[in-house]
């Protein structure tokens, strides 16, 4: 029997395609609506995808950028307390491993401890983050961001740059004196006289309201630090390579002294929200999928009772429960594989020729930019939603076919030849 | 001769609802190996599913089928359709081929689900459209194919598959006077061909007078049986069995056949209305 199940095989395939282009063609009014829906759904369904994909790899890598990086090192319970008294005091340790990683396209070392601004009568609470004026254009894009003045110049130990709502908070003009409040590591509070050199306008809220960007060395002295810094930011080569990256330093540090963190761990709430609208993605590949599998298996149930007899007759001259089954499946997994193609290639070119000019959502750019947004959104066709969608289309053709399959696998053989 | 098919006590009722509908009655049938059968009755008398359980395509309530010795009333629904695929042919009234299929093809399925290869398949279909006179028709889908050439692929197939038995429901009911003749002509000459039993269900009377052994079914009983010897494709309408029926009895058949004939050639009153 295995040389019969091997050799019919061929002749199931055959029989399955020709069935199915022959009942494509048997009712034509029903084969374009089904189709239609499929491609339809399938089109939709890769635009959103693509739509999604697109902002949300613009969201990462905004966020990612502009301020974060890929990853970013700590002494060991910085980020949970904040203090300048869990600081990393060799860097150099850290800072030589860099050169060995291809994987690591640049890094800077940072400064970070909360104070207070003030200008004449105004003063607010910031965030004061000291780095390498070279440096972190290596890493981040924040420089970009600058929308008034100039970013920090090499070897201008008093310049400073403030967030533009920060600056308007305390009324800060390019040019002003502004004297920053911060605590040493030791505990003593200390202040220092900077100059409004320029103001950063990220979009980020969160930033924009907090931010007081200085010279690293000049808050190494000013903060009585030494060589000490609080963050080593690392910019890979690419996302994908931030788990390579981190998974390469924790093998190489002591976690006891260090802790290594993936910029998705920096910010719950922008991961959060990644994952929510990795999450929406799947709500709606599955609702899609769900419709045409709806319309895929009420097709089969109206085309399996049309060929009732048919079924019957070949049952009768021996073709197993099994082959039939394999057949009708098959049948069913080539009608989504059409249809899904046919879909698919639709909405590429959708995607494609939406590509170019993206779709404009600047009336809503203030909402998008607290999610790290570009107000225009540029659909991305990925490799991964392709598969994602073609692939549970096809767990969507398989569960459309089981049960038409199953059903004809019991069918009354004498029932089914007496039909005329 | 060596018995082939052996029902013994079968019953079969069918249920509508809390209705039981009985179609088997205790049936004790015997069929000897090279015989061309004929299972005559009413509608309703249970010819077809007589067949159908010896056919293995439906299940008897109590009773035992044996065919070739194995009872196929045991067997699993897998098993039958194995059972099915090597050892019966089935022709059935209304041809049943596979409508996608060309006539070379129909029967060429068969053999491929046997395990043969495409190309020895195709030969086979070749060889049995040759026999059936239909050769030239090979490509043809059945739709292209008039009822009795339908016929001929039909039982084309049944005989591809190198059965012992083949199992003919109704095979001339759907065809005219003439090519119904020439089918059962040829189911004859076929018969003929050492192994091959044909067991049939019919109400044709030339399918009747065709038969080595006529087995006459009412209210799914065997109510009469009777055997002649078997008959040569050239002596089919001259040798009639009513020849060898008692006198009285044929008296009464050749009346019936008389009325039966006057009523093909004229109508009743009714049936011109009706037409």
């Amino acid at each position: 029997m295995a040389d019969s199940a091997r050799l019919g095989l061929v002749t199931y395939l055959m029989l399955a395609v020709r069935n199915l282009m022959r009942n494509l063609m048997r009712n034509q009014r029903r084969t374009t609506i089904t189709l239609l829906t499929m491609i339809f759904g399938i089109a939709v369904l890769t635009l959103l995808s693509a739509l999604n994909d697109g902002w949300l790899s613009q969201m990462k890598t905004n966020f990612i950028l502009s301020y974060t990086g890929h990853a970013q090192i700590h002494a060991k319970g910085f980020e949970a307390s904040q203090n300048l008294r869990d600081r990393i005091t060799n860097p150099e340790e850290v800072t030589r491993l860099m050169q060995s990683y291809p994987e690591i396209l640049g890094w800077t070392q940072r400064i970070r401890t909360s104070g207070l601004a003030s200008v004449g009568g105004g003063s607010a609470g910031i965030q004061i983050m000291a780095t390498d004026s070279e440096q972190e254009t290596w890493v981040t894009s924040i420089h970009e961001h600058v929308t008034k003045g100039t970013w920090l110049r090499p070897g201008m130990s008093q310049d400073l740059l403030l967030g533009a709502t920060v600056a308007d908070t305390i009324g800060a003009s390019l040019g002003d004196r502004v004297i920053l409040m911060a605590q040493r590591p030791a505990g003593e509070m200390v202040s220092e006289v900077f100059y409004l050199r320029g103001i950063l306008e990220t979009g980020a809220p969160q930033i924009d309201r907090t931010l007081a960007l200085i010279p690293l060395n000049t808050a190494q002295v000013w903060l009585k630090m030494g060589q000490s810094i609080t963050d080593i930011v690392v910019r890979a080569d690419q996302h994908e390579n931030t788990d390579l990256v981190v998974h390469l330093f924790a093998q190489q540090l002591s976690d006891q002294t260090y802790e290594i963190m993936p910029w998705q761990e920096l910010d719950p709430m922008v991961r959060q929200w990644l994952e929510f609208s990795d999450a929406y993605g799947l709500v709606i590949i599955l609702v899609v999928v769900i419709l045409v599998l709806v319309e895929i298996l009420n097709t089969m149930l109206i085309s399996l009772h049309e060929r009732h007899k048919e079924l019957g007759v070949i049952a009768a001259i021996g073709t197993t429960r099994f082959q039939i089954f394999s057949m009708l499946l098959l049948e069913a997994v080539l009608l989504i594989f059409i249809g899904a193609s046919l879909g698919y290639l639709a909405g590429s070119l959708l995607v494609y020729s939406l590509s170019g000019s993206g779709i404009d959502l600047s009336g809503y750019a203030n909402a998008f930019q607290f999610f790290y947004m570009n107000p225009v959104i540029y659909p991305d066709l990925t490799t991964d939603s392709a598969i994602r969608i073609l692939g549970t289309t096809l767990v969507a053709a398989v569960l459309a076919g089981v049960y038409p399959a199953w059903k004809a696998t019991r069918l009354s053989l004498s029932q089914a030849l007496r039909i005329q | 001769m060596t018995s082939i098919i052996k029902t013994h006590d079968l019953h079969k009722c069918y249920w509508v609802g809390t209705m039981p509908h009985p179609a088997l009655h205790g049936i004790n049938l015997d069929i000897k190996q090279g015989e061309f059968a004929v299972l005559a009755g009413r509608s309703g008398s249970g010819k077809s599913t007589l067949l159908n359980i010896i056919g293995a395509l439906e299940s008897a309530d109590s009773g035992s089928v044996e065919v070739f010795g194995q009872n196929i009333l045991e067997m699993t629904q897998d098993q039958r359709t194995r059972f099915r695929l090597h050892n019966i042919g089935f022709v059935f009234q209304a041809y049943n081929l596979i409508r996608v299929f060309n006539a070379r093809e129909n029967i060429a399925y068969v053999c491929q689900l046997q395990g043969k290869s495409k190309e020895e398949s195709l030969e086979i279909a070749n060889h049995w459209l040759r026999e059936v006179e239909i050769e030239h028709l090979g490509y043809r889908r059945p739709d292209q194919l008039s009822g009795g050439q339908q016929q001929r692929v039909a039982i084309a197939r049944a005989l591809a598959s190198d059965p012992k038995i083949i199992l003919a429901d109704e095979p001339t009911a759907n065809l005219d006077t003439q090519t119904g003749r020439n089918l059962i002509h040829l189911m004859q000459d076929l018969n003929q061909r050492p192994g091959t039993t044909f067991l049939i269900s019919s109400h044709d009377p030339d399918v009747k007078e065709a038969a080595s052994r006529l087995i006459k079914l009412a209210d799914g009983q065997i109510v009469d049986e009777w055997s002649t010897i078997p008959k040569t494709p050239t002596s089919i309408y001259s040798d009639c069995p009513v020849q060898n029926m008692p006198f009285g009895e044929r008296v009464q058949f050749k009346i019936k056949r008389l009325i039966r004939w006057r009523r093909i050639r004229k109508p009743s009153k009714k049936n011109r209305r009706r037409s």
